[in-house]
């Protein structure tokens, strides 16, 4: 017969999508009868789409919730302690890779007396950047708008620090010593390491970037984890609770903290965010389209003047700065740029 | 696959420590497999809620038994139960329903022992999506991951139906060749 005509995996295909009509459908029943190979091809088609739909489907059940649940109803309700936490996160490094060595973390009581931690928070305002020294001797950067904070002294454990906005660490290496960055809800745990960590509240990501050594990024829920090499990224999104890797250069994401403002094709709302932070400034994008411009440039202790100069020069965009009004306490209001698409003339 | 095999020691020491009542690794196990064994008992029961609840059942009797468990493998042994559960619960459905007489469909049958967790399954389909051509991943992931349907992808991306549906099934194909080894791979581990 002249069956051979049409394209089978079309025919699957629009089967598992539901937009196959009766005659094609009539035709590829045909075909699937027709051989044992036909049905062992289709069976095996209609279980690749199946995980598929797997997947989906366990992307929306939320575990962390789930066991609130049953852990309310078996153990006393208590809250889950620093060490409990890391506990969890130090098991699930080890799933896939048991290390004889760690389980010694597990075999000690859980319930052992955790000592009061004193915390210490080293703040950067919008506008300023500063770096400072930690306990162990690691190194912090501390990008504009940031909040780290740490213990006074570390636990003898794990070295955990929690970050919001953005630092670059040069952590000193110990590999029995983990170094644990939380921010959000998601975790980068470290031996000895250079890295970025971007984890501004606002944003919906948090990006990694390794320098130097070897880095993990876990969820909060210990149940997604992911490695990096060296020049590799990880954006973590917030909300799906998804780690995506891929590669780049580092030099873009850490050029911050040698007080350079680098863009590399970066889209203008982004160059706009990093510039407001940066400056301390407010930016207004008039229209549309600018957000869309790609832009590439380094800007090296410039003030926000010729940066707008710059800017305005290299892209077709114009723009305003308004005037700093006086508020009713004595301060001064952030000074608002307006950015506009140049007219063509 | 490298899971599979370093499975039987990882599991030993987590089963000692559950023993130990170690609440943290109960909790690890519990956010490894539990995503994963929801959606098993979904395709047998066909509703989410119920399946969870089978499934925190499943852990809350692990937890209670802790002292007296025998586990080799978390894997068989959370399929065993969660299955035997899901049957239990089907029964008392047709007994109190004694007109519907829905019996799970043939495809379930086959499904029956593929266990995944997500961690393993988004490792594994990300790699292999990620090997698409990137016109061929694009309409891949507005079908199956933002749910477009066949209509609204051709609309967005102002190409035909009929181009849409193609590149689907090109994105099978390859995909089938990326994945065949696991599927076949569970069916034989886990048919016991």
């Amino acid at each position: 017969m002249e069956k051979e005509i049409f394209d089978i995996d079309q025919l699957i295909a629009s089967r598992l999508l539901g937009t196959i009509t009766s005659d094609d459908s009539q035709l590829l029943d045909i075909w699937v009868a027709e051989k044992v190979e036909n049905q062992r091809y289709f069976s095996e088609q209609k279980r690749l789409w199946n995980l598929f739909e797997m997947h989906q489907k366990m992307q929306k059940i939320d575990e962390r919730k789930a066991y609130q649940k049953i852990s309310t109803q078996l153990f006393n309700p208590k809250k889950i302690g620093l060490f409990a936490y890391v506990q969890r996160i130090a098991a699930i490094l080890l799933l896939p890779v048991m290390i004889v060595s760690v389980i010694y973390i597990f075999s000690e009581k859980t319930d052992r007396k955790q000592h009061a931690m004193v915390y210490n928070t080293a703040e950067t305002p919008l506008g300023m950047r500063s770096s400072l020294t930690l306990p162990d001797g690691t190194k912090v950067w501390l990008n504009a708008g940031s909040k780290l904070s740490y213990p006074i002294n570390f636990s003898s454990k794990f070295r955990a620090v929690s970050l919001e906005g953005e630092a670059y660490f040069e952590v000193v290496k110990d590999k029995k010593w983990p170094f644990l960055v939380h921010s959000g809800n998601m975790n980068v745990l470290v031996s000895g390491t250079t890295f970025n960590c971007n984890a501004y509240p606002e944003n919906s990501l948090i990006e990694t970037v390794l320098v130097e050594g070897q880095v993990t990024v876990v969820n909060e829920s210990a149940t997604i984890s992911k490695e990096l090499f060296p020049n590799e990224m990880a954006s973590f999104s917030k909300r799906e609770q998804r780690i995506t890797k891929s590669k780049v250069n580092p030099e873009k994401y850490i050029a911050w903290k040698s007080g350079k403002l680098m863009f590399r094709e970066d889209k203008m709302n982004l160059v706009v965010e990093k510039l407001e932070r940066w400056y301390n400034v407010e930016f207004e994008i008039k229209d549309k389209e600018i957000a869309d411009y790609v832009y590439t440039a380094t800007f090296i202790d410039e003030s926000l003047d010729q940066v707008l100069k710059m800017l305005s020069l290299s892209a077709p965009i114009r723009y305003s700065v308004s005037e700093r009004s006086k508020l009713g306490d004595q301060t001064f209001e952030k000074q608002i740029v307006k950015l506009y698409k140049k007219s063509k003339i | 696959m490298r899971i599979n095999e370093t499975k039987a020691i990882t599991d030993q020491r987590l089963v000692e420590s559950i023993k130990n009542s170690n609440e943290g690794v109960f909790e690890l196990v519990f956010n490894f497999y539990y995503s994963g064994l929801v959606v098993y008992a979904d395709q047998i029961i066909k509703n989410t809620t119920i399946s969870e609840d089978i499934v925190q059942s499943v852990f809350m009797k692990l937890w209670e038994t802790r002292e007296t468990i025998d586990i080799r493998s978390f894997r068989s042994y959370f399929i065993q139960c969660v299955k035997n559960r899901c049957i239990d619960h089907l029964r008392s459905q047709q007994v109190k329903n004694k007109f519907d007489n829905r019996v799970p469909e043939s495809d379930f049958l086959v499904m029956d022992e593929d266990l995944w967790t997500k961690t393993e399954l988004s490792d594994l389909i990300e790699q292999s999506v990620e090997s698409l051509p990137p016109r061929c991943r694009e309409i891949f992931r507005m079908s199956r991951y933002e749910n477009l349907k066949i209509a609204e992808i051709a609309d967005q991306l102002k190409i035909s139906k009929r181009t849409v549906e193609t590149q689907i099934s090109k994105a099978l194909k390859i995909l089938r060749v990326k994945l065949i080894d696991y599927l076949s791979f569970l069916a034989l581990i886990f048919i016991s």
